[in-house]
């Protein structure tokens, strides 16, 4: 855009507040679902553990909506992108994730250098098929087949950390050339050997970024774009406020 | 000269008004492919990703669906509700924006090497070009 290098700042300035702004927003219809934090017994016997990370998104998809400026009336458009064969997310965020849990002293392994071809398969599957939400209970922990159950603790793994995506929602604003974006997960760390649930939540990757013609520039080059974001947001969120604070590894008084 | 300046205002709010930008790169009734050598991510390139895609195990075949553009989910729009106020009011078209292969534009069809087989138009909206 055209204008003096103030003008540019204050324009960048402004688009920035109004990210803060709507993803503020966003987050705060959050802040209603209280999520109850792992009981100290099991954070001990977590933090003591061996733990496998599976992040699982079987749609592969992206939903685009874009609010669009008509002087008189916005209009709201949306469109879905479809990327199986292009990137392989479940391997890319299962082992991102397993890096954070690393950083925070939980010995971590992705469920790739785990399972099998065929075992992770069937646990693909069966993380496609569960409802991660339920209208009476809420969020429902992913109950972890007993065939992988087994194979999972016969290599020393003592709990499963399973994250199924939900969507990756875009949300783009032509005026400003700003998209947000939006993933929600259903998170749940199971402790294999009595086959518990310790915590569930639907927890999220929440990020944004500029576009210059199309909010669909993200998809170049094999989803360079959406990818680097995401590692950045993962890597964001298992910061002393986020991730580790809700599943009760940082105390409040340490967040 | 009121009426002038308004008239300018009018005319150029109008012409500062958006398109939508989340539609295919390129117009399906523009681009043109050639079967036997196109690869997939040309398309992708050309187009960007399909809206859908589907994979036949048997033959290898896989399956790109094209929208002829994004679907209009709704419009917000303000009216004036009295006493120095304004109210703004959602219209749903009731669309999620998800649809199925068979309101596709443009299907291409790619072998198990990602070379494109077939070009097929299902609902005929659009003279695709091969």
């Amino acid at each position: 855009m055209t204008g003096t290098t103030t003008e540019k700042r204050d324009w960048k300035m402004r688009k920035t507040l109004l990210a803060i702004a709507a993803l503020a927003l966003l987050l705060s219809g959050c802040v209603g679902m209280e999520t109850k934090p792992m009981e100290a017994p099991d954070i001990e016997g977590f933090k003591a553990g061996r733990s496998a990370m599976a992040f699982v998104y079987p749609e592969k998809r992206l939903s685009y909506q874009e609010e669009v400026y008509k002087v008189f009336y916005i209009e709201t458009r949306g469109i879905t992108s479809e990327f199986a064969g292009m990137w392989d997310i479940d391997r890319d965020l299962s082992h991102d994730f397993a890096r954070g849990f690393q950083g925070r002293s939980i010995d971590t392994t992705p469920v790739d250098a785990l399972l099998t071809p065929e075992q992770q398969k069937a646990l693909q599957g069966q993380m496609a098929a569960y409802q991660a939400t339920d209208p009476d209970r809420g969020v429902a922990p992913f109950s972890v087949p007993q065939e992988l159950r087994q194979a999972l603790l016969d290599q020393g793994i003592d709990y499963l950390i399973s994250a199924r995506g939900l969507n990756i929602n875009i949300t783009a604003y032509s005026l400003t050339g700003l998209s947000l974006v939006y993933f929600p997960y259903a998170l749940t760390v199971t402790d294999l050997r009595t086959n518990q649930s310790l915590f569930s939540s639907i927890e999220s990757l929440n990020t944004s970024y500029d576009f210059e013609d199309s909010a669909r520039e993200i998809e170049q080059n094999g989803l360079k774009g959406l990818r680097e974001l995401l590692d950045t947001s993962t890597k964001t969120s298992f910061g002393d406020k986020f991730l580790p604070k809700t599943l009760g590894l940082v105390k409040d008084d340490q967040g | 000269m009121l009426y002038r300046i308004l008239m300018t205002v009018l005319i150029a709010a109008t012409l500062a008004a958006c398109a939508p930008t989340i539609g295919n790169k390129a117009s399906l009734s523009e681009v043109s492919f050639t079967v036997g050598e196109t690869h997939k991510s040309q398309v992708a390139d050309t187009l960007g990703l399909p809206a859908n895609m589907s994979r036949s195990e048997a033959t290898g075949r896989e399956f790109w669906g094209y929208r002829e553009e994004a679907e209009l989910m709704g419009i917000t729009y303000a009216v004036p509700t009295g006493a120095g106020t304004v109210s703004t009011f959602q219209a749903s078209t009731g669309e999620d924006g998800q649809y199925e292969f068979k309101d596709a534009a443009v299907v291409y069809v790619f072998d198990d090497q990602g070379i494109l087989l077939d070009v097929r138009t299902p609902n005929k909206t659009v003279q695709a070009k091969q």
